[in-house]
């Protein structure tokens, strides 16, 4: 397997047309972004397609000689943004037209003091917690799940500002009142099952 | 459970897991950029072989050029020179004699998408493109020009760590 950092191997298949290079990115990065995307989109054909078209967007601009290594930003957070701006241009408004939960952030607040079911949450298992939140994630709206779908992944402050386009207070903002909604929906699925 | 503890299991248990996707597209990408690397080597090639070109000869070649260009330029008014961008289509200050199908630019370091705007010489705003992930966009049938008007047009560039815009670039339509 060629090795090499990121930025270094998709110079060198930018520069020089090697194709085991750009192998080397894919094999190492194909996965964290259907991940991602899969995550995002919650639906496996839009993630497909928003994936497919992020590589071959990449392979474009190597074609043109147009990325850069020093621009300042990680390979991996260029090409994820490749994604969620194509996700964003060509899925986000069918996405929004079939999000639901609305909370406003009093109700957050004063919710946050409600400890009724926070053992519950407590005493969930791994896999029953990330089921539930991620039924809870779909509720989000588009800006919140973004940022929280980026932070799960890994990503930091700086590159999520980058990648959203939106300055870090208010991603910070958007993560706060998404892991407030987050815990608000989760206590309430918690409280239909145990109703139902 | 107190506020920290929330946020690292929510995090923890919101962590994409590893998922493929269908092996298709394994097959599209890697084809997509074995092509681009044969293209890439070409190009490479064929750049190598230009260095064999006697210097002075390059030189003479451009200072001759530089002199012809400058010769077969029309005077442009400063006010509607773009601001930078390289080589754009249609160029500034060009005199169209039907209306542009199409604009191109030069691709921007680091940009992952560009918004054309077109306006009338007066400022307003004609017609605004979708973003484009590519260097270029095409004029829909739907926007109208008038013979003998001018239009400017703008693009601006987005990418994870770079905005900016090229332009303004100007155009006219022939009167007739």
């Amino acid at each position: 397997m060629t090795s090499g950092n990121d930025a270094t191997l998709m110079l060198r298949f930018q520069e020089e047309g090697d194709y085991s290079a750009f192998e080397a990115l894919y094999q190492r990065h194909r996965d964290a972004l259907f991940a991602f995307v899969m995550s995002l989109a919650g639906h496996r054909a839009i993630a497909e397609d928003v994936s497919q078209h992020a590589w071959l967007r990449l392979i474009d601009v190597a074609r043109r000689g147009s990325y850069a290594a020093r621009s300042g930003v990680a390979f991996q957070t260029y090409l994820f943004t490749l994604a969620r701006n194509h996700f964003v241009d060509q899925y986000r408004r069918k996405f929004d037209a079939v999000r639901t939960d609305s909370l406003d952030e009093t109700q957050i607040e004063e919710r946050a003091h409600d400890d009724a079911h926070e053992d519950l949450i407590g005493r969930l298992d791994a896999s029953q917690l990330a089921g539930e939140l991620r039924e809870a994630l779909n509720t989000l709206p588009f800006e919140q799940r973004e940022v929280i779908t980026l932070w799960a992944c890994g990503f930091d402050l700086e590159a999520m500002s980058a990648m959203t386009g939106a300055p870090p207070d208010t991603v910070l903002s958007r993560k706060k009142y998404a892991l407030g909604r987050l815990r608000h929906a989760l206590r309430r699925l918690i409280r239909e099952r145990e109703e139902s | 459970m107190n506020s920290d503890h929330f946020e690292s299991r929510a995090r923890e248990a919101l962590r994409p897991a590893a998922e493929s996707p269908d092996p298709r597209q394994d097959r599209v990408v890697l084809d997509a950029a074995r092509e681009a690397a044969a293209e890439i080597q070409v190009r490479r090639r064929s750049s190598r072989r230009q260095w064999w070109v006697p210097a002075s000869v390059a030189a003479a070649l451009g200072v001759v050029a530089i002199g012809l260009w400058s010769t077969v330029q029309p005077p442009e008014d400063d006010t509607l020179r773009g601001s930078s961008g390289g080589s754009v289509v249609p160029s500034s200050g060009a005199t169209l004699s039907t209306p542009p199908e199409r604009f191109d630019w030069e691709d921007q370091s680091g940009a992952t998408g560009y918004r054309l705007t077109l306006r009338t010489a007066d400022a307003r705003v004609l017609w605004q493109s979708q973003t484009s992930y590519d260097s270029h966009v095409e004029v829909p049938q739907s926007v109208r020009f008038a013979n003998g008007a001018t239009y400017l047009w703008t693009v601006q560039y987005e990418g994870p760590v770079i905005s900016g815009s090229l332009g303004p670039f100007s155009f006219r339509l022939a009167a007739n």
